[in-house]
């Protein structure tokens, strides 16, 4: 359905895209990640042309929209794009952003496309606020009224370009289900984004993107499970494991759960297992071991995610004289991290740096 | 709420500054002498003259029924004046006011007795030929500007700081024994020890040129009379009337001078000399010849320099200066609206009137059959008798009677000033004047069809170089520096230069009904009203069309800069860069003169079509940058969404773009049309008679400062208020969110 | 964390809104140290509450304290964990647990 052959991306200051060759099947859900900075926008921007490829061709249904004959507005029509900051038309109300396409380019009657726009609205469950105005909205339902926009022109493909990133957590699931929806629903879709466990589960077929092209194309399982090239391997890896290295007793506490959090996210963990793990961290970190220490000392935290049985084992090394967390007076926090872990094990610890070692398995 | 604090905010202004106005309309006590202006107010009087003296017969002849008394002496008069043995005395104006820069508590009556003219006389067929000798010096120095000079120094100003030095002539052709008076000032009279004056100057001058030396012997006025006459003297001096009586026994050399027999009186109130004004503050109008004058005759004052007559007036009424100086004519104009005007007189300067033809053929035709025009006219008095119609004390009330020539093939463009009030100026609606009922009598003598225009001196002057106009009618006075540009007639009349003064008299009418006097002069009299709605008129056309054409201009281009094609996009938005830094650069009027005397300098074009171009420029640039800022803020990705869906770049920019761009363009373009409006306040500086132009025609025809500026301001603020209140309203209109529900969804069930 | 007081003659309830743990919980024993005078009942309501930690524990323990000398206090609506860290810890038998 998409070819794309020695497709080239140049900026004055980097070249994102440099020689990209790939196709693309009717039905494929492709999942694009990658560090940052790697083209993934860039890529899906370039098939419908929101950015003009420097060099190289791309062919569209038969179109090669890259020849400067090709009515770009034309194939558009027969694309849509989900944003990353929704770009709602600010001066229309939500029935009216859904409509304007369909009447303006497609010639459809105002009761027509008022009909296919309410029944849209229906199917993202939004048809209570079709008079409302964008600004009156939240984030997940701005986004879901502009997937019902693109969705109003029947499209044959659907690029999404970071359609959660902007989301509060809270609301990232509301959008994650109606794009599975349209998933099962078989329409052809490339996604671009960050979250590991959404993009694993809806695509497949998945881009890692790296040095300038798609490093590695495989299915889900391939490459989340099984990575084959090296750059991809490490990608996962560091998805999947987290590390953070105190050295004050005034460390950012707040910081910490936060990047906690987001760790266990990109695994795709439940937010019951994340507290677990925070749970573990405060009480026996910040109110068992740190009171312990000496002015000069270091605490690592290390949380590795194992696919295989699903449970997060987490590793605490830490400098001083020797001591036993599990000997400590602090009954409440104990009980509280005991409750939290699968198992806690003490060792001391020969590493540089380090005296004593806690392994801990959480759920 | 705001709507009602805005109106008492009005009236508040309105009320408080009436109150400066009503002072000026007073009238005058008859009763005191102070304020008689005619010789005949003095028929049961007490009045004075010097003995056997010109001026004493015809201050007799005048007044039979006063009671007379001879004096010495100008001086005796004078301090019995001063005490109060008599009302009045005769004198010439000359020693007058040579009087006043003592800073005797004078003043005259403005009607004068005579006119005298002075000659000096030699014995009877004594000596021919010095008298031919005399009578040539007399009148070389005429042409050659050494009278004129002797009359600046001695007549005019206060006393001199050098004296002529006569001790060390040579006598190479004998000397002359010179008999004078010393109590002649300013003609003759001792200083330090030695003679001085202005006779004696022009005697002393007229000595050395011609080789003699000088002896001058002192004696009484009688005793130079008769001294000459038996030829004991060889010439007599100071101030010596020319009569036919006299002439019977004496020879007199050619005048010299002629000066105005007037009656004296005391001043009143304060001293006013024209020494107390040596460190006064005087008004001039910016570059005139007034203000190389004052600085001339008043080295010390403060000089402040002001916009127009009608501005001066204002500020002498208010006290802002002590006195200005100024024509008779303007003066009279002006004196009858305002009884508490006075003047000093300043005998030596004056100033010529004219007309204003090109430098070309037709110009020196012109030119050429006006000065044969005004000599008819001056040989038969009909000039004189025009002039005292309009130029004379009493208020002109009926208009001229204007000739059907419009069969007359010649064409005659006369371009106006009609804030030139006597010269030129409006009545009932209508032109009138001095200079405008010449013009019709002209053109009906010589065959012309008239086509009158309203244009400022500079205009009109511009005008001229281009064939615009044939002739510029504006009351100007001809200077050397005028004479290089256009082409001047003789002038019609030479005015006396007076010091204006003013006595501040309480107030006799209330406060109510200065206010009506006052709202009626400025609309209803002579319907003036119907000018400022003409004002008004042109003031909207201009507003309106420049907003209408600067907005589509603005808008076009703007299209231009968004065009697909790099080149013309690129060149266009360079191109519209430059010009916005250089129409923001320039202040409008600039624009506009440019436009008017240079680009369209040549052709016909009305001055209202020029005042729409300036501003279309102008106007056109700001719509240019303000949709290019609007359109800016308009965020980006929904014009992303847009292509994404499929919407051509055009398509998105008029339904994406664009309406969210309008909401917040309007507030700005209210703010610049408002500000448009009134910026065409300007547009009198290029002969176009708006609404701020026809409130200053009014205010120099009314010499009403206050209620025709009141009211030009309280109208532009009513139109501003309006459009703004329009624009607001179309914004209301426009907001897509105001939109009703049934309204977005027409035609549609739900 | 959000604390938002309802204070109705002699009762005040305390909603709790996000975490209470190591960071958050001296806010809440400064408010309650400021609130409780002349109180006879404190509710404190866990409908919105998602983190418990041993600090927040120990306010709580402090405040049962004070409760149980002018009053009483009664925790409501809490959630699946928190009920289980009531549980584990043994705090289902100090506190009032609705």
């Amino acid at each position: 359905m998409i070819k794309i052959s020695h497709l080239r991306k140049e900026y004055p200051n980097a070249t994102p895209l440099k020689d990209v060759n790939v196709e693309i099947n009717r039905g494929d859900v492709i999942s694009i990640i990658g560090p940052s900075g790697t083209g993934k926008s860039t890529l899906i921007r370039c098939i419908n042309k929101l950015e003009t490829p420097t060099s190289g061709e791309i062919w569209v249904d038969g179109n090669c929209i890259t020849s400067k004959k090709c009515d770009i507005n034309k194939v558009r029509q027969k694309m849509g794009m989900v944003f990353q900051s929704f770009n709602l038309f600010n001066h229309m109300n939500v029935i009216e952003n859904i409509m304007a396409a369909p009447m303006d380019l497609l010639g459809k009657s105002k009761q027509q496309a008022y009909d296919d726009g309410m029944q849209l609205l229906r199917t993202v469950g939004l048809a209570d606020k079709a008079f409302n105005y964008p600004d009156e909205l939240s984030g997940g339902q701005k986004q879901r009224i502009a997937i019902a926009r693109t969705l109003a022109m029947n499209p044959e493909i659907i690029l999404f370009d970071e359609p959660t990133s902007a989301l509060d957590p809270t609301m990232v699931g509301e959008v994650q289900a109606v794009i599975k929806e349209l998933a099962n629903k078989g329409l052809t879709m490339m996604i671009v984004t960050h979250e590991m466990r959404f993009a694993k589960e809806i695509a497949n077929r998945v881009f890692y993107m790296d040095e300038g092209g798609i490093y590695e194309d495989g299915t889900p399982e391939q490459i989340f499970e099984n990575p084959q090239k090296e750059k991809t391997a490490r990608f996962i890896k560091r998805i999947k494991v987290f590390e953070n290295l105190i050295t004050s007793k005034d460390f950012d506490f707040i910081g910490f759960n936060t990047s906690l959090e987001e760790f266990g996210r990109r695994c795709g963990i439940s937010q019951k297992a994340i507290y677990r793990m925070q749970s573990v961290f405060e009480e026996l970190c910040v109110q068992i071991i740190l009171p312990e220490l000496s002015k000069d000392f270091a605490l690592n935290v290390t949380a590795e995610y194992s696919q295989e049985d699903d449970s997060i084992a987490v590793q605490i090394k830490y400098s001083g004289k020797a001591f036993n967390p599990m000997d400590s007076d602090n009954i409440l926090s104990l009980k509280l991290a005991q409750n939290a872990a699968q198992s806690i094990e003490y060792a001391p610890c020969n590493e540089e740096g380090f005296t004593n070692m806690l392994v801990v398995k959480i759920k | 709420m705001k709507r009602i604090f805005i109106l008492l905010i009005s009236i508040a202004v309105l009320l408080s500054g009436l109150t400066a106005c009503t002072a000026n309309n007073s009238q005058a006590d008859v009763s005191d002498i102070s304020s008689k202006t005619h010789i005949a107010d003095f028929a049961d009087s007490k009045v004075g003259s010097v003995a056997g003296s010109v001026q004493s017969e015809i201050l007799k002849r005048s007044l039979p029924d006063a009671q007379h008394s001879d004096f010495n002496s100008t001086s005796d008069a004078a301090m019995a004046l001063s005490s109060g043995k008599i009302d009045a005395f005769s004198t010439e104006n000359s020693v007058y006011c040579a009087m006043l820069w003592e800073g005797l508590a004078f003043k005259r009556v403005e009607e004068a007795l005579d006119v005298s003219n002075y000659g000096f006389i030699l014995g009877k067929g004594m000596n021919p030929a010095l008298l031919e000798e005399l009578n040539t010096f007399i009148d070389e120095s005429k042409d050659n500007g050494k009278l004129n000079a002797l009359k600046k120094k001695w007549l005019s100003s206060a006393e001199p700081e050098e004296f002529a030095e006569y001790e060390n002539l040579s006598n190479a052709n004998g000397t002359l024994k010179i008999a004078i008076s010393c109590e002649q000032k300013p003609f003759a009279y001792i200083k330090n020890g030695s003679y001085a004056g202005f006779d004696v100057e022009l005697l002393v001058a007229f000595a050395q040129e011609y080789g003699y030396g000088v002896e001058f012997i002192e004696s009484s006025f009688d005793g130079i009379l008769s001294g000459v006459q038996s030829g004991i003297y060889d010439i007599g001096a100071s101030g010596v009337t020319i009569t036919e009586e006299r002439k019977e026994t004496l020879d007199f050399s050619e005048s010299y001078y002629s000066d105005d027999l007037v009656l004296v009186v005391n001043s009143g109130s304060a001293a006013k000399s024209l020494d107390s004004f040596r460190e006064a503050t005087l008004g001039v109008i910016v570059g005139s010849i007034y203000d190389g004058y004052s600085r001339e005759l008043f080295p010390d004052a403060t000089i402040d320099a002001y916009q127009s007559f009608p501005d001066l007036f204002q500020c002498i009424k208010q006290g802002k200066v002590d006195g200005f100086l100024l024509d008779t004519p303007n003066y009279n104009a002006a004196k009858r609206t305002d009884k508490n005007l006075s003047y000093i007189s300043i005998p030596g300067y004056n100033v010529e009137i004219g007309y204003a033809f090109g430098k070309n053929d037709k110009g020196n035709e012109l030119q050429a059959q006006m000065n044969e025009y005004l000599d008819s006219l001056r040989a038969d008095g009909t000039l004189d008798a025009i002039w005292d119609e309009w130029c004379g004390e009493v208020e002109p009330t009926e208009n001229i009677e204007i000739p059907d020539l419009s069969a007359n093939e010649k064409d005659l463009k006369i371009a106006l000033d009609s804030s030139r009030k006597p010269f030129v100026y409006m009545l009932n609606n209508e032109y009138a004047g001095f200079e405008v009922e010449i013009l019709y009598m002209f053109c009906e003598k010589y065959g012309y069809n008239p086509k009158l225009e309203d244009a400022q001196w500079t205009a009109g002057v511009a005008g001229l170089k281009e064939g615009k106009y044939d002739v510029v009618s504006c009351g100007i006075y001809i200077t050397e520096e005028r004479k290089e540009s256009v082409n001047f007639c003789d002038p019609y009349m030479i005015a006396d230069i007076i010091m204006v003064t003013y006595e501040n008299e309480e107030s006799g009418a209330g406060f109510l009904e200065s206010v009506k006097e006052s709202f009626e002069k400025t609309f209803i009299r002579e319907d003036r009203w119907k000018l400022i709605a003409e004002g008004v008129a042109v003031t909207l056309i201009i507003s309106f069309f420049s907003v209408i054409g600067g907005t589509v201009f603005g808008f076009l281009f703007y299209m231009l800069s968004r065009s697909k094609n790099k080149f013309v996009s690129l060149f266009t938005k360079k191109i519209a860069k430059v010009y916005s830094v250089i129409i923001s650069g320039t202040p409008t009027l600039v624009v506009l003169m440019i436009l008017f005397y240079i680009v369209f300098a040549k052709s016909d074009i009305s001055g209202i079509i020029v005042a729409i171009a300036g501003f279309i420029m102008t106007f056109s640039s700001f719509v240019f940058g303000q949709l290019d800022a609007t359109v800016e803020n308009v965020d980006k990705g929904q014009t992303e969404a847009a292509y994404a869906l499929g919407y051509s770049r055009n398509k998105t920019f008029f339904r994406i773009v664009l309406p969210q761009a309008l909401k917040m363009f309007i507030p700005a373009y209210t703010g610049e049309i408002v500000g448009l409006i009134k910026a065409t306040s300007i547009v009198g500086y290029i002969a176009v008679n708006d609404l701020t132009r026809m409130g200053d025609i009014i205010r120099s025809n009314t010499y009403e400062a206050f209620f025709p500026l009141i009211a030009v301001a309280v109208i532009y603020f009513a139109l501003t208020w309006g459009v703004a209140g329009l624009l607001g309203i179309a914004k209301r209109k426009i907001d897509p969110r105001k939109r009703k529900n049934k309204n977005i969804l027409k035609g549609v069930a739900r | 964390m959000n604390i938002n007081k309802t204070v109705n003659a002699t009762e005040l309830t305390v909603a709790l809104e996000g975490r209470l743990d190591t960071a958050t919980a001296p806010a809440l024993e400064a408010e309650l140290n400021q609130s409780l005078a002349g109180i006879t009942k404190l509710v404190l309501d866990f409908s919105a509450l998602e983190y418990l930690s041993s600090a927040g524990l120990r306010v709580l323990l402090s405040a049962q304290k004070a409760m149980n000398k002018q009053g009483e206090m009664i925790v409501k609506n809490v959630n699946e964990t928190i009920s289980e860290i009531f549980e584990v810890t043994g705090f289902c038998d100090v506190l009032t647990i609705e």
